[in-house]
């Protein structure tokens, strides 16, 4: 394929993103002589350049030349040193130049598309790595489109604003400007179809390796929709006290960890379908199902409600005795409640202070069960809140060996050694959030942390601050498989993880140990901190103090982001103990 | 069941100190169609303060005799 035959691909309905607010008469005197004018929003222009740099490989060039010979070794090369500090002046005029004259891409910009176009159009694009120049006249373009992205999806401040023009639109269209059209909250792209490539905000750069992902600070370029079906929400979060210029404490982050169900009977997992013999040693596996047994009391069927008021408040009033301050975050674990019970929760907790809650359910839908992950963001003034849902993307394969350490025994058949989970996979979500100031985070379903998939690049794309893996697991050591699986993403894209359990899974496999741990999540930062967090005896919850701190971050192609990246820290661990805890708990 | 509503994108609102920003978008949108001999529909980018239909008073903004509009949340 060509570039011209893959802009044509990317770019069917044309370029202009801003023909919605031109009177009809008004001519668009951009439109180049060629037949394919540049695209006139930065988001498409990253789009369809990042398609072919991803495509063509060609993003291996893209560290400055050094000027580097046998002859200079330990020697500063000056030129070569000067040459990218005119780059990034260069660059930097061309995108305030475009900042503040949004309608049309400035001259440099256009000078840089002809010659895409013009010169390399039909070349292919896997021939773009060998050509020199067609690669530099690709990632300059490039280089542009991300840089006048510049704190797009987030908010900004009208006194001393950071981002530019084009990310102010992008905020205008979230409080209700509709006079472009853009694919939000699915792409931040106007004329590249989501179905074509998706483009979301950016939290991290991944600071090693390789990749297309590492040559961009503020956008990133994911596989089409319907590969994963990604979404960048952004809540208002609180408005401001009357008098208060600022929130009093934007860079810290309390969440309230609750290991619920603290008890988990071996009654509650149940053989749905036994293994099948297909032809020689060859087997129709067996399926295992869950049945949310911890949601019964002695009096009756839990309800969210009741949930609310007996334990999950007194929690929360608990946690800021505690520690002295309000959580801003409920967590617990993989398929903890069922949707109904998670909905009447959050309703109960509308005006406790809490402003997101995320949990795991387990939801029947027309006869199929889905193991999926809930995120409510909760806003006071209002009585409800629509969760955002996510299927599980993989089932647990459990084999005997785990079924042991659990002491479970469900199956009847000795010879079988392993059972699938009993849950429909299909349509794969994966939304991130944006809150407070600079943090993104997204969830994971247990062994979607583990597998590597096109949700996972996905996460390593848009490198969300925080990663929250819910999990019905054992003890969350380091050395076990979350661990492992944390450190992959804490390394790259630089991703804080947390992993939660449930403290009844933990207690089931501690029953094996001589000396057991009672470790109920683990957290894993891009500093190498590793934390394993306890639930003392008695405690019914956890309170996790974290700090989003400034970080320098640096492109392949040697642009600063000036500290406006973020990355989280651990800063304490505070138990939390109810004076009494209800009989059902 | 309650009929479920949202707040999220299209629903988002603006803060207070955010709705300066949009006057720094309508000039420099309406300056770059000066400059471009370009005309722009009437009215892009009006402040509103509007009740939704939980009564509470939210800020946003839109083109000028038209509604913000609400983008439908993901698909569960």
């Amino acid at each position: 394929m060509t570039i011209f035959e893959l802009l044509q691909l990317m770019l069917p309905d044309g370029t202009d993103a801003f023909e919605p607010i031109r009177s009809a008469d008004s001519a668009a005197p951009w439109i180049n002589q060629i037949g394919c004018a540049c695209p006139t929003w930065p988001p498409d222009l990253f789009a369809v350049t990042g398609r072919i740099i991803e495509e063509s490989g060609c993003y291996t060039l893209a560290s400055p030349d050094r000027g580097f010979n046998s002859s200079i070794r330990g020697i500063v090369n000056d030129a070569s040193i000067n040459a990218h500090v005119c780059f990034l002046n260069a660059l930097a005029a061309i995108v305030q130049a475009w900042s503040d004259d949004p309608l049309v891409p400035p001259e440099p910009v256009t000078d840089l598309w002809d010659e895409l176009v013009g010169s390399h159009g039909h070349k292919c694009v896997s021939s773009i790595e060998a050509d020199p120049e067609a690669a530099g006249c690709v990632l300059r373009l490039f280089a542009i489109a991300d840089e006048a992205c510049r704190g797009m999806g987030w908010g900004d401040s009208q006194d001393k604003p950071l981002s530019t023009s084009f990310s102010h639109m992008v905020l205008m269209r979230m409080g209700g400007w509709a006079e472009i059209g853009l694919h939000l909250p699915f792409s931040l792209c106007s004329m590249v179809s989501p179905r074509v490539a998706v483009v979301l905000p950016k939290s991290i750069t991944a600071s090693v390796g390789c990749t297309v992902r590492s040559l961009s600070h503020y956008l990133a370029l994911l596989p089409p929709s319907h590969v994963v079906r990604t979404s960048w929400t952004l809540p208002a979060g609180r408005y401001l006290e009357e008098g208060q210029n600022e929130l009093s404490d934007p860079y810290d982050f309390r969440l309230l960890l609750i290991p619920f169900p603290f008890h988990v009977s071996g009654e509650s997992f149940v053989l749905n379908t036994p293994r099948a013999e297909l032809g020689k040693k060859h087997f129709w596996p067996a399926y295992f199902g869950l049945e949310q047994q911890w949601l019964d009391s002695s009096s009756g069927p839990l309800d969210g409600a009741r949930l609310g008021k007996e334990f999950v408040r007194p929690l929360i009033d608990q946690a800021r005795k505690q520690t002295g301050k309000m959580p801003h975050g409920i967590v617990l674990p993989e398929c903890a409640l069922n949707r109904e019970i998670a909905q009447d929760l959050v309703r109960e907790l509308s005006d406790s202070g809490i402003e997101f809650v995320i949990t795991g359910v387990l939801h029947e839908q027309d006869g199929k069960t889905y193991n999926q992950a809930c995120t409510f963001v909760i806003d006071q003034d209002q009585e409800d809140a629509a969760p955002f849902v996510q299927n599980k993307h993989h089932r647990w394969r459990l084999n005997r060996t785990q079924a042991d350490s659990y002491a479970l025994d469900f199956d009847g058949s000795h010879a079988n050694d392993k059972w699938w989970e009993d849950i429909d996979v299909s349509q794969r979500t994966l939304p991130f959030f944006g809150l407070r100031k600079e943090m993104s985070f997204v969830t994971l379903i247990c062994e979607d942390l583990a597998r590597s998939d096109p949700a996972m690049s996905v996460v390593r794309a848009v490198g969300p601050n925080l990663v929250v893996a819910l999990l019905m697991d054992g003890p969350q050591l380091a050395v076990r498989w979350p661990g492992q699986y944390a450190t992959v993403l804490a390394d790259d894209p630089g991703s804080a993880v947390l992993t939660l359990t449930c403290a009844g899974m933990v207690d089931r496999s501690n029953w094996q140990q001589s000396r057991p741990i009672r470790s109920i999540g683990l957290w894993r930062d891009a500093v190498g901190k590793t934390q394993e967090i306890g639930l003392p005896e008695n405690a019914s919850g956890v309170v996790l103090t974290l700090q989003s701190k400034q970080k320098h971050q640096s492109t392949l192609d040697l642009r600063s982001d000036n500290e406006l990246s973020r990355q989280l820290v651990l800063r304490t661990i505070i138990p939390v103990f109810l004076d009494a805890v209800p009989e059902w708990v | 069941m309650k009929t479920y509503f949202s707040f999220q994108i299209g629903n988002r609102g603006l803060l207070k100190e955010e709705l300066g920003l949009a006057d720094r978008v309508n000039s420099s949108l309406r300056a770059s169609a000066i400059k471009h001999g370009v005309e722009l529909k009437p009215g892009v980018m009006v402040e509103k303060v509007v009740r939704n239909h939980n009564g509470k008073t939210v800020l946003r903004v839109s083109g000028e005799g038209k509604e913000p509009v609400d983008v439908p949340l993901p698909v569960a």
